[in-house]
């Protein structure tokens, strides 16, 4: 069954968390918008650019980032990455290298609002929530993509060449 | 008619490292934490509150003083990072007396010390630090620390788009 947690922006409903590790942080985003895991050793490391390499998949190219604890984007894959964590598709794809992944049942995540003075425009933390003794950042992948775009990681989303009609009342 | 009475309170006086003092008022403390409480950092926040603890199952945000009134040049250390050696003070304060108590923890780089202050021990905050205008409500000098600001907590906490 999916729960439903209350974040700034939206209500978040998933059965399962997936909880990315990066360095001391705990990011935690709902376990479907994950694509898939793939190890740190498959990474084509990339001479330029803001991602430190690619994941070559059937689906397409992945570029991977690996974040400070501040979630701004390294210049090295950090030692202690391991796994990949591919989020969204299409033109959202992307990955983010983490030390591990833990999937947490949404029904053990008690959501809570960030507290106010924690506010910062463009924060990708939307909520923060505590499961058992620890506290997790609750994000998404839109979150995580807006912070990339804001730094010049990721291009913003193509318009449409041609616009596109609401044709309901058409 | 008599003479004014002077009025006193006691107040408890924080050590923020560096040769920096703060106060607050003596109901304001409500617990401290020694012994490495675990702070949990939370990524994009303000250099002045980069993280968060669990305490009676609330999450409480932790503000790093130094970091807030020096725009974060100056802070009590890699605050936010799980299992460093330091105090918090869990505090409570009212944003205004209409409202329900709000909690919020400090970084303290020693135990408070009491202190009663008198109407006579009233001074202008140290010069030297402008930003203390913006979080304390009044300032009294001390015979060994000299001018300490009395925090407005529910300033030190607003978020810092309103602290501006």
């Amino acid at each position: 069954m999916a729960t439903v947690l209350a974040t700034r922006d939206t209500a978040m409903r998933t059965a399962y968390l997936a909880v990315l590790h990066i360095g001391s942080i705990k990011i935690a985003l709902p376990q479907n918008e994950i694509r898939t895991l793939e190890p740190v050793l498959d990474l084509r490391r990339t001479e330029a650019g803001p991602a430190v390499g690619v994941l070559e998949l059937d689906e397409g190219v992945w570029p991977i980032f690996s974040l400070s604890e501040d979630l701004l984007p390294l210049a090295e894959l950090a030692d202690a990455r391991r796994v990949c964590v591919l989020l969204g598709r299409d033109e959202l794809a992307f990955g983010i290298a983490c030390d591990k992944v833990v999937s947490v049942p949404a029904e053990q995540v008690r959501a809570v609002p960030a507290p106010e003075v924690l506010a910062r425009r463009n924060s990708p933390i939307l909520s923060l929530a505590v499961h058992g003794e620890e506290i997790l950042c609750m994000t998404t992948t839109q979150a995580l993509a807006g912070l990339l775009r804001s730094r010049g990681c990721l291009e913003a989303p193509h318009s449409p060449a041609v616009p596109v009609f609401d044709q309901r009342g058409a | 008619m008599g003479a004014p009475v002077e009025r006193s309170a006691d107040a408890w006086i924080l050590a923020l490292g560096a040769d920096r003092h703060a106060a607050v008022g003596i109901t304001e403390v409500l617990h401290i934490l020694a012994y490495s409480p675990v702070l949990f950092r939370v990524p994009q926040a303000p250099p002045h509150c980069r993280s968060v603890i669990l305490w009676e199952d609330r999450v409480v945000p932790v503000v790093d003083l130094r970091a807030l009134i020096t725009g974060g040049a100056d802070a009590v250390g890699s605050a936010g990072v799980a299992g460093l050696e330091q105090l918090v003070a869990i505090v409570a304060y009212q944003s205004d007396s209409s409202q329900p108590a709000e909690f919020g923890a400090l970084l303290l780089a020693g135990l408070p010390i009491r202190a009663t202050v008198t109407d006579a021990d009233a001074c202008e905050p140290d010069t030297g630090v402008v930003a203390w205008a913006r979080f304390a409500s009044a300032c009294f000098r001390h015979s060994s620390y000299g001018a300490i600001p009395v925090l407005d907590l529910g300033r030190v906490f607003r978020p810092p788009a309103a602290q501006a």
